[in-house]
């Protein structure tokens, strides 16, 4: 990486990010990934090298150009096929625990 | 000090087509259909599954754009927001981010001060969640509603007072009605607000900390949620505190704002281009045609019947206000020899109070426009009076029929008959000797209650211009 | 002849002409995968009920004679990633372990219409994450010609079980030399077709950007008729290409040489680190492919060596989207000892997934983030612009490149698994392919020390008939991809 973009790779920036992931790592995996986390950056930090001043993005792999569909009602799934993978339903509803809401 | 809020607004609304966003899925009313009756590998998350965009839901954000005096982006590009949530079964939501469809728009609203300008900073497509709903330890889901075309249009924080929060939000409603891209139902959610407020000392220009309000469902909602957070800034800067950047839930039942997110969850949404999808390339042809195929807006509409119907702006104002209800007004003037004013004054009356009592939407008017019209005209032309007319109304509204069926059979017609109708005054005159009395001593109200007793005494059908002068000619008589 | 040594083309003889039924050859291929399978431990899943009443409802239209095609009858199995209504799809996760799709990919549905019969779902590296399938949740699958070996990744399973003679053909994924590396390892053909040739609705994804399902074969002209089968338009996928698809096997048929093509041989992938044998033996199939009439010229494709910083970030910040589903809510693993909503996403997650999946979605989610996003993802974005152009130049005045499929032959299981960034260079030569968006064909060239090398041919979008003539040609005068592992021969 330049001077510019360095940064600093630390347990508190592993756990912010394996939240954001929900991900919840043992001590042994956050400082494991510490470790290889500097690698791989630094790996991938030979991009830098690259003059890319003007260069476009290549953000679309397909062809395509705006495909769309017309606005036809098609067939759904049965519920209780979908269901049928559900690690809980009731009453046609997927269930979870509780979403936690604050008043 | 004085403090001045500045307030800028998303709003959520959901497109009008059959099927959902990004697979034929049927878009239905998610408050009283079944649950995950209407799903996909798709609207599902199923792995492996991919989005189709439906060109439908284009066309309608194009609408919406356009009426909107956006500018509309030839290309735009769809993005992926990643975040967890259980009604959101990909763990991302397909929407638009830095290339969305449209930008640099404006909606005109009226305040006391005047017409005000708020600008519309941008109107991008995306796709709705699944609905959860909570009971015991538990939260339910329904997937329905996910993948629901979702259109959001984001102002720039141009607000500066809850009632133009108001006036912009009933304005946006009445276009999104008017573009026939929305049913315009709140109570189904269809149209959801998010309020972005901070506040300042009046007159300076700089901007605060602000704070956003999520699922602010009714216009009255939006209004208590902003007036109730714009006095919580105030009073936390009164007091020398600082206001912090949250976002926050509002509880209808105590009209307050609530912390929705604590800090270990700090959202960041790592958007970035959805792979699944080409870019969104639009021809101008067909930008155009849909521009030409617009209705005229509430604006325009506003301006033409103060014109061509000589009416006062208060009362094209309600007209306008929905297009069925303006489309409404037209036809019953065109189909009747009364003038339009008469029509209007109708409509503001006795007409609305049925419309809102009985619960019909100005899309569903019960009564055909030739059957009103000839309603109007039967009061106007004396066949039948004032009163009758609001009878037979009624009668129009919970049973229907035909008006002159009806004041054939109610035998409404107007009696301009002095003779029937002196010798009604006499009996009343006669039976009513203590309010001859008081009238003759000079309280003139009671005039008004002796013509009532008239109208009962005739079922109404006295034409209350005769029996009027009947009416003071007899009093007068009396006086001597 | 034993049946599992039958072509496609030479079975669908046999099962037109009624001299075996499809219900015996599935048999002799349920009967092989029970004997041998364990030892190699390709397939994840065998299913075998519906595959032999695939292979009766086959033998009933050859007695009819009703609506056959050149894959009636003839079985096949298929990578984990890719879904296969009421048979359980797991991309090799435990996080999938008991997943069913309630639907079929499109590639699977065309194979249906074609009554090709399903044996089963094959190993692979976890969501196509390795190049190895050591990093699959469940087990390891072995080299056939070499069981301390690995057979390559992410299409392991597939490349092995076509291998060892478990499956006529198998459809394989391509993310970054998913199914060219095992190809090359295994000693098999394997096509990456274009982006976009062959549908991706069902498609379990890793890098929705690169993603292709490709055959993987005995023989190219195998590859060409599995081609003809899965590839074309659907309007599920989006970014499915709408070009009609060519007549690949006839074309196959009617070349009688490489007259009039243009061969380009870059530079930058004859360099240090490639092994000498592989060098040796792709550079002889070179001079073969010249002998066929093509012209041979180097070029230069100035941007390799930054290809697999490229490759990897855009996988990172893909994948860790695409697996954001996993969350232990509609399907698939649910950790639900914990009191709340956080619980259950958490302890899923960290059950579910394995460590190299961790490490990609902790990498994508931090090159995604807010602070990050223009050092790595966009520039990632902008140096990939600059490896198609490199590619689009080339193609200017070359029909086909030429080069190795992997610096070396399969490597020995563990050898790589505790260095992750040495398991990522071992893709040095496959993923610039994907980068681009382009198909390669990998066929077998030779071998070292008794293990097979693979050369590489790549094309211009939409070329696979060009790729698959030379590759047919090729094939036509060498006999490497006839040559079989210890493990082939002799009834089980």
């Amino acid at each position: 990486m330049s001077e510019e973009t360095k940064f600093q790779v630390d347990e508190q920036l592993v756990r912010e990010i394996a939240l954001l992931a929900r991900l919840d790592l043992s001590q042994e995996e956050t400082e494991m990934f510490v470790s290889q986390f500097r690698d791989i950056l630094d790996y991938v930090g030979i991009l830098n090298e690259v003059d890319t001043d003007g260069v476009p993005p290549a953000y679309v792999s397909s062809a395509n150009r705006s495909v769309t569909r017309k606005d036809e009602v098609e067939a759904s799934v049965p519920t209780d096929d979908f269901l049928a993978n559900a690690p809980q339903a009731k009453d046609d509803f997927v269930v979870i625990p509780r979403v936690h809401i604050e008043q | 000090m004085k403090y001045e809020p500045v307030i800028g607004l998303e709003v959520h609304a959901e497109l009008l087509t059959r099927s959902k966003m990004f697979c034929g899925c049927a878009v239905v009313d998610s408050t009283t259909a079944k649950p995950n009756r209407h799903i996909c590998p798709v609207c599902t998350g199923q792995p492996g599954a991919l989005p189709v965009l439906n060109k439908k839901a284009v066309e309608l954000a194009v609408r919406v754009g356009l009426a909107l005096h956006c500018e509309i982006h030839l290309e735009s590009i769809f993005a992926r927001k990643n975040y967890f949530y259980p009604d959101l079964p990909k763990g991302y939501q397909i929407s638009q981010y830095d290339q969305p469809l449209a930008t640099n728009g404006s909606i005109q609203i009226e305040t006391e001060a005047g017409t005000k300008e708020i600008r519309i900073r941008r109107v991008h497509l995306e796709e709705d969640t699944g609905k959860l709903s909570h009971a015991d330890g538990h939260s339910f889901i329904d997937y329905n509603r996910s993948g629901v075309p979702l259109l959001e249009i984001v102002t720039e924080p141009d607000m500066r007072s809850p009632e133009e929060v108001r006036a912009y939000a009933t304005k946006l409603h009445a276009i999104l009605r008017y573009l026939d891209v929305n049913t315009g139902n709140m109570e189904k959610g269809v149209i959801r607000f998010e309020a972005n407020i901070s506040v300042r000392e009046e007159g300076s220009d700089r901007f605060n900390t602000r704070t956003e309000i999520k699922n602010l469902n009714s216009f009255r909602s939006l209004v208590q949620g902003t007036e109730y957070e714009i006095r919580r800034q105030s009073e936390i800067y009164e007091s020398g505190g600082t206001v912090e950047q949250e976002t926050l839930g509002f509880n209808e039942a105590t009209g307050k704002t609530y912390s929705q997110r604590g800090k270990e969850s700090a959202h960041d949404y790592r958007y970035f281009p959805e792979p699944d999808l080409p870019p969104l390339v639009l021809d101008t042809d067909w930008i155009e045609a849909i521009r030409v195929s617009l209705p005229e807006l509430p604006e325009a509409k506003t301006s033409r019947f103060i014109e061509q119907y000589e009416l006062r702006s208060q009362e094209v104002r309600l007209l306008t206000s929905e297009k069925a209800l303006a489309d409404y007004f037209e036809a019953v003037v065109s189909k009747s020899k009364s003038p339009a004013k008469t029509v209007s004054s109708w409509i503001a009356g006795e007409f609305m109070r049925y419309l809102n009592d009985l619960g019909f939407e100005a899309a569903n008017i019960p009564i055909p426009t030739e059957d009103f019209a000839r309603l109007i005209d039967l009061v106007t032309d004396k066949t039948i009076s004032g009163n009758s007319g609001k009878v037979v109304l009624g009668e129009l509204f919970n049973h229907g029929g035909k008006p002159d069926d009806i004041v054939r059979e109610k035998n409404l017609t107007q009696v301009s008959d002095e003779g029937f109708i002196q010798e009604t005054i006499t009996k009343i005159l006669n039976d009513n000797p203590r309010e001859v009395q008081q009238y003759l001593a000079g309280k003139e109200s009671i005039l008004q209650w002796l013509m009532g007793q008239v109208a009962r005494a005739t079922k109404g059908k006295a034409d209350p211009t005769v029996a009027r002068e009947l009416l003071v000619q007899n009093l007068d008589k009396r006086k001597k | 002849m034993d049946l599992h040594e039958l072509s496609i083309q030479q079975a669908h003889e046999l099962l037109a002409s009624l001299q075996i039924s499809a219900e015996e050859l599935t048999r002799a291929y349920l009967k092989r995968i029970r004997s041998l399978d364990p030892q190699i431990q390709s397939y994840v899943t065998v299913s075998e009920d519906l595959a032999l009443e695939r292979a009766r409802e086959a033998d009933r239209r050859f007695k009819t004679g009703e609506g056959l095609t050149p894959l009636t009858g003839i079985p096949y199995s298929a990578k984990d990633s890719i879904s296969t209504r009421d048979v359980r799809t797991t991309c090799s996760s435990k996080m999938l372990e008991t997943y069913k799709p309630f639907y079929d990919s499109t590639a699977i549905r065309k194979l249906k219409g074609f009554r090709a019969v399903l044996l089963g779902k094959t190993n692979m590296d976890e969501f196509g994450m390795g190049s190895s399938t050591e990093n699959s949740g469940f087990f390891t699958t072995r080299n056939p010609w070499n069981f301390d070996h690995v057979p390559g990744g992410s299409s392991g399973g597939s490349a092995a079980a076509v291998a060892a003679g478990l499956a006529p053909f198998s459809l394989g994924e391509d993310t970054g030399g998913s199914v060219r590396h095992p190809a090359s390892f295994c000693g098999v053909t394997g096509l990456k077709t274009t982006y976009g040739r062959v549908s991706r609705y069902g498609l379990i994804p890793l890098v929705s950007s690169f993603d292709t399902i490709g055959p993987m074969t005995r023989s190219v002209m195998d590859a060409a008729l599995v081609l003809e089968a899965i590839a074309g338009h659907d309007p599920k996928d989006s970014t499915s290409r709408a070009e009609p698809v060519r007549p690949y096997s006839e074309a196959l048929r009617k070349t009688e040489n490489l007259r009039g093509l243009r061969i380009g041989i870059p530079k930058e992938y004859f360099v240090e680190g490639l092994d000498p044998d592989v060098e040796t033996s792709v550079r002889a199939a070179i001079r073969q492919v010249e002998q066929l009439g093509a012209d041979v010229v180097e070029v230069s494709l100035p941007h390799t060596q930054y290809a697999i910083p490229v490759y990897y970030l855009i996988l990172f910040a893909e994948a860790s989207s695409n697996l954001a589903k996993y969350d232990g809510v509609r399907f698939g693993l649910s950790e639900r000892d914990g009191e709340s909503l956080m619980d259950v996403y958490l302890k899923t997650r960290e059950a579910g997934f394995g460590a190299e999946t961790k490490r990609r979605i902790m990498l994508g989610t931090f090159a995604l983030s807010a602070g990050y996003y223009d050092a790595y993802y966009l520039k990632a974005q902008k140096v990939r612009t600059l490896i198609r152009q490199d590619f689009e130049k080339a193609f200017e005045s070359c029909d086909a490149l030429i080069t190795p499929v992997a610096p070396t032959t399969a490597f020995r299981i563990g050898e790589k698994i505790s260095n992750p960034l040495d398991m990522y260079l071992s893709d040095i030569f496959v993923v610039a392919v994907n980068l681009a968006g382009i198909p390669a064909l990998s066929v077998p060239c030779g071998f070292s020390n008794g293990l097979p090398i693979g050369m590489q041919i790549m094309g211009p979008h939409l070329s696979e008939e060009t790729l698959l003539r030379i590759g047919h040609m090729y094939q036509s005068q060498t006999d490497w991809h006839t040559k079989h592992p210890p493990c082939w021969n002799g009834s089980p």
